[in-house]
C-alpha cells in the first residue's frame, strides 16, 4: 500500500513542477515579446545614427528584403538584440519563393542555350541566372547566421574607443547610405537605358505592339516553349527586374560590409595616431591589442560567412567584363544603343573596381597601426608592444573569396592582366554579330 | 550503432545465463568465447592505421601496396618481405605492366604523335610509375606507420567515439564515393566502346569488335585471340583502378594529417583565452613539432605520387576539354563523355581541396595563440607562435609546389590559358 502512496505523491509533485514550469516560460517569453516590442519603439524615437553597424546598414537590408533577399527579422530594431531569424515568417517563404522562381528561369534559360550553339555569348543567361541563384542562397544561409554576427559586431563596437563628436559618430551611417544610393540609382539608370533602348528603337520588331514585342525579348526563354501571353510577359520582366536588382545587390553588399569592417579599424587607428609618440603603461598596449585582436577575429568571422558571396562576385564581375568588351567589337544599330551599351559597361567597370578597392581597404586599414608602432618611442617600447608589432607583421589580414584568392590591391592588377590575355584570345575567335541585321539573327 | 549491438548481444547472453545453465557458473567462461566479438573489437582508438586498414585492403586486391597485417589492431604487425605472395603479385602485374607499354609505345610511335594521340602512353606510364613508387612505399609503411602510431599517443586524446571515428568515417566515404564513381564511369566507357564497337563492325564476332577496340595496342602487333584480350581487358580493369587509387590515396593520407592537426587544434580551442601554464604550451608546441615532422616525412615519402597524381590531372583535364568540342557519335557517348569529364574535374578539385586542409589547419594554432592572454604570455607561446609564422607545412608535389588554397586558382588559369592556345591548333576529328 505504501508505494502506491509514495507514487501518488510523487505524481503529483510532479504535476506541481511542471505547472511551475509552464508558468515560468510564459513569463519568460512574455518579457521576451515585450523587450522585442520595445526595441522597436525605440527605433522611432532614437535617431539612427547611434554610429553602430547594425542601425547604418538596416535601410540597405529592408530594401534587400523587399526584393527577396537576406530575409532576417528585426533589421530596424533599435538594437541588434532585436534581430532573429525563423523559418516560419514570412520574409522567408517569400525569399524561398525567390530561390524558387529563380530556379525555374535557370532551367528555362539552360533550355533556351542549349538549343542554340553554346559558346561564351550563348551562356550568359546561364551564368547570369546561376550567379544569383546560388548568391540567394548564400544569403539565406547568412541570415541564419546574421543576428549571430551581428551580436559579435556590437560587442567588437562597445569596447572601442568612443567617438569624440556626432560627426564621427555619424560617419558611417553617411558613407553606407551614400554608397548604396549611388550604386542603386546608378543601376536602376542602366536599367531604364536599356529598356528605352530597346522599346524607342525597336530594331527588329518580333510583334506589332512595341511593349508587346519588349516583353517578348526579355523572356524569350520562357516564349521558347509557350505561346505568348501577356501576363506570362509581364511576369517574366518582373523576374528580370528581381533578377537585376539581386545582380547589383551582390557588389553592395560586400561593399558595405567591408566598409563597416576598415571603419573599426579606423577607429582603433585614430586613437592610436593621438597617443603612439607619447610614451604609454603596458595596460593601455594591452587594450590595444586585444582590440585589435577582436577586430581581427571579426574580420576572420566575417569572411567565414560571406567568402562565397564575395567569389560570385568577383567571378560575375570578371566574366561580364569579357563579355561586355568581346560585344564592344559590335557595331552599334543606333545612338541610343550605343550610349546604353558604353554607359553599362562603365558601370560594370566602375563596380568591380569599387568592389576591388572598398575590399581590400580592409587589408590596407589592417596594416596601419604598423606604420603607427614605428612612431613609439624607446622608453615606451615595451615587450606588449613588441608582441603586438609582431603579430601585425606577420598575420594576412584579408577578406577573401572562399579562401581561393585574399583580397588585396594586388589583385586589381592580376584580374586586369587575365582579362587582358583572355580577351586578346577571345577577339581571334569573335565573329560580328550583326544584331541589326534581322535575316541573320533568325537564320 | 555499430558499436552497441554486441554488447547486447553479450548482456543477453548473461541474462540468459540463470534460466539456461541454473547455479553452474563455470559455463560463464564458455559463453564468453562463444560471444566471439567483444565490445574492444567495435571501439575505435582514433589511429590512421586502423582508419586506413580497409583502404589498404582493397589496394591490395589490385596489387598495390603489398604489406601484411594492415587490419591488424596495432601497426607492430605490418610487415613487408619480397617473399609474400602479395608482393609477387604486384611484381607480375608490374611486369605484364611493361609489357603492355611496350607495346602501346610501339603503337604510339607508328603513328603521328600529337597532343591527343599520345594518351594512353601518359596514362600507362604514369601507373607504371605509381606502382613502382608504391612498391617502395609499402616497403616503409611499416616504419611509417609505427612513427604515425607513437605521435598520435602523444596527442591530446578525444573523449567519445563519436570524435574518435570521425577521421575513419571520412576516410571510408571517399574511398567508397571515389570507388563507385570510377566503377560507374568504367561501366559508361564499356558500354560506349560497345556501341561504337556495334557501330563500325570489322567483323562479325561483336565480342571481338570490342576487344580490338579497347585493346588495339595488343592487336595491332598479335593477332587476336580470346587469351589475349582477356589479358588485355584486366590490365585495363586493374589501371583504371590504380589511375584513381593514385588520387584517393593522396587524399587520405591529407585527410589524416588534417585531422591530427584538427585533433590538437580542438584542445587549444578549448583553452582559448585561458590562462595556461608555461608547460601547457611547451607540450602543445612539442606536439604540433612532431605533427609537422610527420607532415614532412609523409611529403617525402608521398610526394612523387601527388606529382603524378597533379600533373596527370593536369594533362587529362585539358585534352578532355579539348576533345568536347568534338561532334559526338551517339548519346551513349555524350553521356560518357561528360560524366567522365565532370568526374575528372570533380576528383582533381577534391585533391587539391583536402591537401589544401593539412595546410589551413596547420595555419590554425596561430589564431588561437593570438588571444593567449598577457599574464600566460611566455616564451614558449612566443617560439610556438614565431615557428608558425615562418613555416610552411604542407604537402607538395616534390616540392616543386606547395599544395594549399591558392594553388587551385592558379592551376585553373592554367588549364584556361593552354585550353585557349590548344584550341587554336584544334581540328574536329570524327570519331
Amino acid at each position: 500500500m505504501w508505494h502506491v502512496q509514495i507514487s501518488k505523491q510523487r505524481r503529483r509533485r510532479q504535476q506541481q513542477l511542471q505547472q511551475h514550469g509552464r508558468a515560468l516560460l510564459k513569463r519568460l517569453e512574455r518579457h521576451q515579446r515585450q523587450r522585442r516590442r520595445w526595441a522597436w519603439q525605440a527605433t522611432n524615437m532614437n535617431d539612427l545614427h547611434d554610429g553602430s553597424f547594425h542601425a547604418a546598414i538596416s535601410p540597405v537590408l529592408v530594401i534587400a528584403q523587399c526584393f527577396g533577399l537576406m530575409p532576417v527579422r528585426g533589421v530596424r530594431a533599435a538594437t541588434e538584440r532585436g534581430l532573429c531569424f525563423t523559418r516560419c515568417s514570412w520574409r522567408t517563404w517569400y525569399s524561398l519563393l525567390y530561390i524558387g522562381a529563380i530556379s525555374f528561369d535557370a532551367l528555362f534559360a539552360i533550355n533556351f542555350a542549349l538549343h542554340g550553339g553554346l559558346d561564351m555569348r550563348s551562356v550568359e543567361p546561364i551564368v547570369f541566372n546561376g550567379s544569383i541563384l546560388w548568391a540567394s542562397y548564400q544569403f539565406l544561409h547568412l541570415a541564419h547566421q546574421w543576428p549571430q554576427l551581428m551580436w559579435r559586431w556590437a560587442r567588437v563596437e562597445k569596447h572601442l574607443p568612443p567617438y569624440a563628436s556626432w560627426k564621427e559618430r555619424e560617419q558611417l551611417a553617411r558613407r553606407i547610405h551614400s554608397v548604396a544610393s549611388i550604386l542603386l540609382s546608378l543601376s536602376l539608370m542602366e536599367h531604364l537605358l536599356s529598356i528605352i533602348s530597346s522599346v524607342y528603337h525597336e530594331v527588329c520588331p518580333l510583334r506589332q505592339d512595341p511593349v508587346e514585342s519588349y516583353l517578348y525579348a526579355v523572356s524569350a526563354q520562357f516564349f521558347h516553349v509557350f505561346p505568348y501571353s501577356n501576363w506570362l510577359g509581364w511576369l517574366g520582366k518582373l523576374l528580370n527586374v528581381l533578377l537585376t536588382f539581386g545582380w547589383n545587390y551582390i557588389d553592395l553588399f560586400v561593399i558595405l560590409v567591408s566598409i563597416g569592417l576598415s571603419h573599426l579599424l579606423t577607429r582603433l587607428t585614430r586613437q592610436l595616431q593621438q597617443l603612439v609618440e607619447r610614451p604609454m603603461p603596458e595596460k593601455f598596449w594591452t587594450y590595444v591589442r586585444t582590440r585589435y585582436r577582436s577586430i581581427v577575429e571579426l574580420i576572420y568571422d566575417m569572411d567565414d560567412a560571406i567568402s562565397g558571396i564575395m567569389f560570385i562576385s568577383f567571378g560575375s564581375n570578371v566574366y561580364f567584363i569579357c563579355l561586355q568588351l568581346l560585344k564592344s567589337i559590335n557595331e552599334m544599330p543606333s545612338t541610343m544603343h550605343a550610349v546604353y551599351f558604353y554607359f553599362s559597361l562603365a558601370f560594370l567597370i566602375g563596380r568591380s573596381l569599387s568592389v576591388l578597392l572598398f575590399v581590400s581597404a580592409v587589408h590596407e586599414r589592417a596594416r596601419d597601426p604598423l606604420r603607427l608602432l614605428h612612431l613609439v618611442p624607446p622608453s615606451g617600447y615595451l615587450s606588449e608592444v613588441q608582441r603586438l608589432a609582431n603579430e601585425l607583421s606577420s598575420d594576412n589580414v584579408s577578406l577573401s573569396g572562399l579562401r581561393f584568392f585574399n583580397v588585396t590591391r594586388k589583385l586589381c592588377l592580376a584580374v586586369a592582366g587575365s582579362i587582358v590575355t583572355y580577351e586578346l584570345v577571345l577577339i581571334q575567335f569573335h565573329e560580328d554579330e550583326k544584331s541589326w541585321d534581322c535575316q541573320a539573327g533568325k537564320q | 550503432m555499430i558499436g552497441h549491438a554486441p554488447n547486447k548481444l553479450t548482456c543477453q547472453c548473461r541474462a540468459h545465463l540463470p534460466f539456461g545453465c541454473g547455479p553452474n557458473m563455470r559455463f560463464l567462461p564458455k559463453l564468453e568465447q562463444l560471444s566471439y566479438k567483444t565490445r574492444e573489437q567495435f571501439m575505435y582508438n582514433g589511429s590512421f592505421h586502423e582508419a586506413v586498414g580497409s583502404v589498404l585492403l582493397t589496394a591490395q586486391c589490385f596489387a598495390l601496396m603489398p604489406v601484411r597485417g594492415v587490419t591488424a589492431k596495432h601497426p607492430s604487425s605490418l610487415r613487408f618481405s619480397w617473399r609474400y605472395v602479395r608482393t609477387c603479385c604486384c611484381l607480375l602485374f608490374m611486369a605484364s605492366m611493361l609489357i603492355n607499354l611496350s607495346l602501346t609505345i610501339y603503337k604510339v610511335l607508328n603513328g603521328s604523335i600529337t597532343f591527343n594521340s599520345i594518351r594512353p602512353l601518359i596514362f600507362k606510364s604514369c601507373i607504371f610509375l605509381v606502382c613502382g613508387k608504391a612498391l617502395s612505399l609499402a616497403r616503409q609503411w611499416p616504419d611509417l606507420m609505427m612513427k604515425w602510431y607513437q605521435i598520435e599517443q602523444d596527442l591530446p586524446q578525444y573523449q567519445t567515439q563519436l570524435e574518435k571515428r570521425r577521421m575513419a568515417q571520412t576516410i571510408r566515404m571517399v574511398m567508397l564515393v571515389g570507388m563507385m564513381l570510377s566503377f560507374a564511369e568504367h561501366l559508361l566507357s564499356i558500354v560506349s566502346a560497345i556501341n561504337y564497337a556495334a557501330f563500325c563492325n570489322r567483323t562479325d564476332d561483336p565480342i571481338r569488335n570490342f576487344f580490338e577496340l579497347t585493346n588495339d595496342e595488343i592487336f595491332y602487333v598479335l593477332n587476336y585471340s580470346a587469351p589475349l584480350a582477356l589479358w588485355g581487358k584486366l590490365q585495363n580493369v586493374y589501371s583504371t583502378f590504380i589511375w584513381n587509387y593514385m588520387d584517393i590515396l593522396v587524399m587520405i593520407v591529407s585527410i589524416g594529417l588534417a585531422s591530427k592537426f584538427r585533433q590538437l587544434n580542438d584542445n587549444l580551442l578549448k583553452f582559448k583565452g585561458l590562462h595556461m601554464a608555461a608547460a601547457y604550451w611547451s607540450e602543445r608546441r612539442i606536439q604540433y613539432r612532431n605533427i609537422c615532422t610527420l607532415c614532412s616525412t609523409m611529403d617525402d615519402a608521398i610526394s612523387f605520387i601527388t606529382i603524378i597524381s597533379f600533373s596527370n590531372n593536369l594533362y587529362f583535364i585539358c585534352v578532355q576539354l579539348l576533345r568536347s568540342l568534338n561532334t559526338m557519335p551517339s548519346v551513349a557517348h555524350t553521356v560518357y563523355f561528360y560524366f567522365s569529364l565532370f568526374f575528372l574535374i570533380g576528383r582533381t578539385l577534391a585533391v587539391s581541396l583536402y591537401a589544401a586542409s593539412v595546410h589551413d589547419e596547420s595555419r590554425r594554432p596561430l589564431r588561437y595563440l593570438r588571444c593567449v592572454p598577457k599574464e600566460s604570455w611566455c616564451p614558449d607561446t612566443m617560439r610556438f607562435a614565431e615557428e608558425i609564422t615562418s613555416d610552411m607545412v604542407a604537402l607538395s608535389g616534390m616540392k616543386f609546389f606547395n599544395l594549399t588554397r591558392k594553388l587551385v586558382l592558379s592551376v585553373a588559369g592554367t588549364i584556361v590559358t593552354y585550353e585557349l592556345v590548344l584550341i587554336q591548333f584544334h581540328e574536329d576529328q570524327d570519331l
